[in-house]
Order: C-alpha cells, then sequence, then structure tokens
C-alpha cells in the first residue's frame, strides 16, 4: 500500500515538474499565433499575423543572417577541431586524457558571463575589433567540449583492428580515414554538429558581448523585449525554439548508440 | 627446404619503456612454412606478429622479407597480410566489398576484384553471404571472411593473430581442419599465434616456443615434443615426467640408479620422460632404464589408464598406457628407452 502512495507521490510530483518546465514554452507557442496583441487568456483569435509583422522587419532578416552565419561556423568548425582533438585524446593515457578533458572542458562549465567577460578583454587586449568572427571564436570555446566528448566516447568503443585492417590491405593513412574511420563515425560527427549548432543558436550572453554590432536572433529577442512587448517576439522564440529542439533530436537520434 | 629463408629475424626486439616485450631474437623461416609461435599469455606472441606485420615497430633488429628489408615500412607496403584476433571486418561494408576491399585500393580493375573475390569467397565456401554485411555472420563465417580478405592479396607471410581463440570447441575444429586444407590447396607461408600447444602440433611444420619474450626453442613439433630443449618446453607442451640427476663430464647420472653419456656443462640436471614413454610391469623389463615403484593412483581416462607410480627414490612418475589393470599398492617396475629421454637443466 505504502509503495503504492509512494508511486503515485512521485508520478506526481514528476508531471508537475515537468508542467512547470513545459509550461512558459507552451505559453509562447501558443500566443505566437494569438490574434490579440495583449498576452492574455483567454486567446482569442488564431493568426499567422505576428509571424507577418516578424518577417516583415529588416533587423530580423540581418538577425537571422548573422544567426545562420554563426551556426554554421561553429557547426563546421567545431566539429572539425573538436574531432582532430578526440582523436588525440583517445590515443593519451588515462591519466593525461582525464587531464584534457578537465582542460577543454572548463569553458563548458564556466558562468557564460564569466566565458563573456574573459574573452571581451582579450580580444581588447589583443586588439581584435569585435565582429562576427569574434563571436564565432567565442562559441567554439563552449561548444568544442561538447564535441570532443561525443567523439571520444564513440571512438573509444570504436574497433581498432578495422584500422590496422586497412592499412595492413594497403590503404594509406588518408585513405584509411576516407574509407573506413570516416563512414563509421560520421552520424556521430553529424549529431555532435548539430548539438555544437543548437548551443551556439541559442546562446545570448557571449553574444552579446562579443558581437559589437548587428544582431543575432537571441540579441534581436532581448532588443525587441526593450522596444515593448509585442507578440512577433513569441513568434521569434517559437522559431528559435524549433530550430534548436529540431537540431538536437536530429543529433540525438544520430549520435545514439547502435546495436 | 630451399637455404634462402623467406623471412629473417635478425636481433629483433622491442621493449615497451624498461619492460621488454621481446627480447633479441634471430628466427629464420621458408617459402611454405606453417610457424606457430606457441606461448602462454603475455609471452610476446602478438607483439613479435605486429612486428612481421609493421603495426609495432622494433626496438632493435631487422626483419627481412624475401632478402628485403622491411624493417621501417608501414603495414601497408609490406608484402604481408593479417588476420587480426578481432577480425578487423568492416562492419559498413558487404561481405564481398570487404573481401575486394584491398584489390580495390591498390587500383585492380573492377571486372577481375569481381572474378577473384568471386573465387575467394568460393575458396571459403561464403558464396552464399557474398551480399551479407559483417555484423549479420556467425563468429566462424567471420573467421572465414577475414581469411579471404588477406588471402585474396596473395600475401608473401600470411599472419593470424589466435584465429581461433573465439571459436567453440567444435567450430575451432572445423576451422583448423579449413586452415590447414587451405595451406596444402594455395601453398604459401602461414604464421599463427596460439597459446594452445595441441593446435600448435595439429598445424604446424614448425613452431617457435616463447616464454616471457624469450624464444625457447625453435623445431617441428616431433622435436618440439620429444626433444625439448628447456624445462618450460618440457612442461609447455605436453605432460612430463622428471627425475633428479646430475651431470659431470658430460656423464649424467642418476643417484644409485644409471648414468649414461650427455653433452652439456656439469651440474644438476634433470632427465624427462613423457608419461606415454613410460612402460610398466613386464613391459619395463626390456627397457633401457628401470626402477621399481609402488602404483598410488589409476585413473581411467576412457582411450587411456593413467597409473600414478611412487618410485623406490621417492619421487612420482606419471604413466599413461593403453589399457591395464594395475590397483593402487601393488608393486610394479617402471622402465623407459634410452630414446625416449631427453636432459634439460632445472
Ligand atoms: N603498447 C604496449 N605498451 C606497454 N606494454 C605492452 C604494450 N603492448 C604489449 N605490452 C606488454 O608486452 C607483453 C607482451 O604482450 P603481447 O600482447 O605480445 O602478449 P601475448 O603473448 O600476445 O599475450 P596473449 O596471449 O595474452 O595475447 C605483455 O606483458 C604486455 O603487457
Ligand atoms: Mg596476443
Amino acid at each position: 500500500m505504502n509503495i503504492a502512495y509512494g508511486r503515485l507521490a512521485n508520478t506526481t510530483i514528476g508531471i508537475l515538474c515537468m508542467i512547470f518546465m513545459v509550461a512558459p514554452l507552451v505559453l509562447v507557442v501558443l500566443f505566437s499565433f494569438g490574434s490579440s496583441s495583449l498576452m492574455t487568456f483567454p486567446i482569442r483569435g488564431f493568426t499567422f499575423g505576428w509571424y507577418g509583422a516578424l518577417m516583415a522587419r529588416d533587423d530580423f532578416w540581418s538577425a537571422l543572417a548573422n544567426s545562420a552565419t554563426v551556426t554554421g561556423a561553429v557547426g563546421v568548425a567545431a566539429t572539425v577541431i573538436g574531432t582532430a582533438a578526440a582523436m588525440v585524446i583517445v590515443r593519451l593515457r588515462p591519466r593525461q586524457s582525464a587531464a584534457a578533458f578537465f582542460l577543454f572542458g572548463l569553458p563548458m562549465m564556466m558562468p557564460p558571463l564569466v566565458l563573456a567577460l574573459a574573452l571581451l578583454s582579450l580580444f581588447s587586449v589583443l586588439g581584435v575589433k569585435l565582429s562576427l568572427v569574434t563571436v564565432v571564436l567565442a562559441h567554439l570555446t563552449f561548444t568544442m567540449p561538447f564535441v570532443i566528448l561525443i567523439v571520444t566516447a564513440r571512438l573509444r568503443d570504436f574497433d581498432y583492428a578495422v584500422i590496422d585492417s586497412a592499412r595492413d590491405l594497403g590503404a594509406s593513412p588518408l585513405k584509411t580515414f576516407l574509407t573506413v574511420t570516416f563512414p563509421l563515425i560520421r552520424p556521430t560527427l553529424f549529431g555532435a554538429a548539430l548539438i555544437a549548432m543548437a548551443l551556439s543558436l541559442d546562446d545570448f550572453v557571449i553574444t552579446f558581448f562579443l558581437i559589437g554590432g548587428g544582431n543575432t536572433l537571441p540579441t534581436l529577442v532581448w532588443g525587441m523585449l526593450r522596444t515593448g512587448l509585442d507578440p512577433s517576439i513569441n513568434a521569434l522564440g517559437t522559431l528559435i525554439l524549433l530550430l534548436t529542439i529540431g537540431s538536437s533530436a536530429l543529433a540525438l537520434r544520430l549520435t545514439r548508440y547502435r546495436g | 627446404m630451399n637455404a634462402e629463408p623467406l623471412v629473417r629475424l635478425q636481433g629483433l626486439a622491442k621493449s615497451y619503456g624498461i619492460y621488454r616485450a621481446v627480447h633479441p631474437l634471430d628466427l629464420d623461416f621458408h617459402e611454405g612454412d606453417f610457424l606457430a609461435i606457441l606461448g602462454p599469455s603475455g609471452c610476446g606472441k602478438t607483439t613479435l606478429l605486429k612486428m612481421l606485420g609493421g603495426f609495432v615497430e622494433p626496438s632493435e633488429g631487422a626483419i627481412l622479407i624475401g632478402g628485403r628489408d622491411v624493417t621501417r615500412l608501414p603495414p601497408e607496403k609490406r608484402p604481408t597480410n593479417m588476420v587480426f584476433q578481432g577480425y578487423g571486418l568492416f562492419p559498413h561494408m558487404t561481405i564481398r566489398q570487404n573481401v575486394g576491399y584491398g584489390l580495390r585500393i591498390a587500383g585492380t580493375p573492377r571486372a577481375e576484384v569481381d572474378a577473384r573475390v568471386r573465387d575467394m569467397l568460393a575458396l571459403v565456401q561464403m558464396e552464399a553471404f557474398a551480399d551479407k554485411l559483417p555484423p549479420q555472420l556467425s563468429g566462424g563465417q567471420q573467421q572465414r571472411i577475414a581469411l579471404a580478405r588477406a588471402l585474396i592479396m596473395r600475401p608473401k607471410v600470411l599472419l593470424l593473430d589466435e584465429p581461433f581463440a573465439a571459436l567453440d570447441l567444435k567450430l575451432r575444429q572445423a576451422m583448423q581442419e579449413e586452415l590447414r586444407r587451405l595451406h596444402a590447396e594455395i601453398g604459401g607461408t602461414f604464421v599463427f599465434v596460439t597459446h594452445d600447444q595441441a593446435e600448435a602440433m595439429l598445424l604446424a611444420t614448425k613452431v617457435v616456443v616463447m616464454s616471457r619474450g624469450k624464444v625457447e626453442q625453435v623445431g617441428t613439433p616431433e622435436e618440439i615434443y620429444l626433444r625439448p630443449k628447456t624445462h618450460f618446453v618440457s612442461t609447455f607442451v605436453g605432460e612430463a615426467n622428471f627425475l633428479k640427476a646430475c651431470r659431470r663430464l658430460a656423464r649424467v647420472s642418476i643417484e644409485g640408479a644409471f648414468a649414461f653419456d650427455d653433452a652439456g656443462p656439469d651440474g644438476d640436471v634433470l632427465v624427462g620422460v613423457r608419461p606415454e614413454k613410460v612402460r610398466l610391469g613386464a613391459a619395463a623389463a626390456r627397457c633401457d632404464h628401470r626402477f621399481s615403484g609402488t602404483v598410488t593412483q589409476r585413473i581411467f581416462l576412457g582411450a587411456q589408464v593413467q597409473y600414478t607410480v611412487r618410485l623406490q627414490n621417492g619421487e612420482t612418475f606419471i604413466a599413461c598406457l593403453q589399457e591395464g589393470d594395475l590397483l593402487p599398492g601393488d608393486s610394479i617396475d617402471v622402465g623407459w628407452m634410452s630414446a625416449d629421454q631427453w636432459v634439460v637443466t632445472p
């Protein structure tokens, strides 16, 4: 009896937590389709109008272009560099690889605000002008650790006999990578890239400090909030939500262990 | 046997830090040899094989294949091919693509690749599986594909690391037979690593016994079994009885028993005899060397009966006979022929 009640209590708490976490997101999505410009219940009509209003803004398109540039560059660079790092790490001795993990993982564990400040001072000391490039570099510091973690995990249970076999059968190291290693880790790499992109896409703090001029989608949200609460913000929020969740879900599918 | 060896290892050694995995060794073997590297776990067999294949860089010494120094060549430039312990099949390629991989890398024309893959699959009796993926195959089938994938390259030396270790007894026997058939059919030089002395005896024309990174003995299975040169080899390749003896001036004597000539340094030695070479009772009367003793144990092993006999000097002997109706407590003569004994240092 007691056990059954305990079970029930657990389930209830779980469901309440879920509601608490998901409800705000649901509200954003609901209000983005509500025809009233006041964000209040009951929601009356259904409309795509706020999306239309959003698309009509010039700053939306430039922010979208900036976000796409940053996200794309971060996805490619984090994956390429992170994979190279992971390939080195798996060959290290246990103690060294733990140290390497800690070092690479630091930016991931640091508060974004501190990281942003640190990078900002670094760039100003170096005299680097703030731009999308500095944003991309900054995003690499906290997205790459994820790539390294994911790819290292894949490489750890990689059957190295296939690499030795390929070399044995006459393939050069490059040919071995192209015909054997890469095809085998490709899903993981795509997954890692998508996760890096999802992290990069919805970053606000670091981008805000390092972009100099212009906007990405998250900083645009912030800018729009300052000028008044307009439901097209909800439209934008929903858009970001969709992109982030979509790429994360796809990433999970791709990196999932098989067999 | 032609004079020029196909493979010559000169002072080949491997150290990991201060740890010597393989001590300097010299070894020659010839075209057509079926060589077994035999030894207990951790003795350096895999390290030696991987040096041959180019996967472990030797710390010292040289490897010559067909007179050419290949010591510093990477695996893809060596005339060797290897069957790895875990097979190392490419899981994203079909069996056909796996077997054809080496030829495709070498730029062999498509038609020739296809033909040779077909022949190879026929040779290992796996034609029906050509379009399957490796994970869909059983262990024994994967083993055949790994073999086919290496053999299609027509290596000067085929290297196999514990090829049958992962298979159950029945399948292991079948695959051993298969490998023997392949060697007989296509010829070539095979080198395989094993810790199973029966497997080494069964397949090899030449056995290299290793212990703790050192080569203990190289010889035919008969030599290794009947004329072991060290105490380790004596016990590793089969059961052995030992009698304590002493050698002075090239004469070995067992106190209060007998003596015989045997060249070698002075000192304590052991005289070894295999249990199945020991005769009991009337049969012992015609033997070169005799002791009297008492049966202490009788174990029926099906094809054989194993007796434990305490000798008059207190040592224990094991004898394996085809049959026998001796019982514990019986007094019995124990004997063996000079030709069946060997001498090693303890
Ligand atoms: N990369 C390495 N670094 C350090 N030591 C190693 C390395 N590879 C092998 N060794 C050591 O060298 C010794 C010989 O290893 P090897 O793999 O050749 O043994 P083996 O005879 O094949 O044993 P097994 O029958 O268990 O496979 C072992 O003690 C092993 O711990
Ligand atoms: Mg081994």
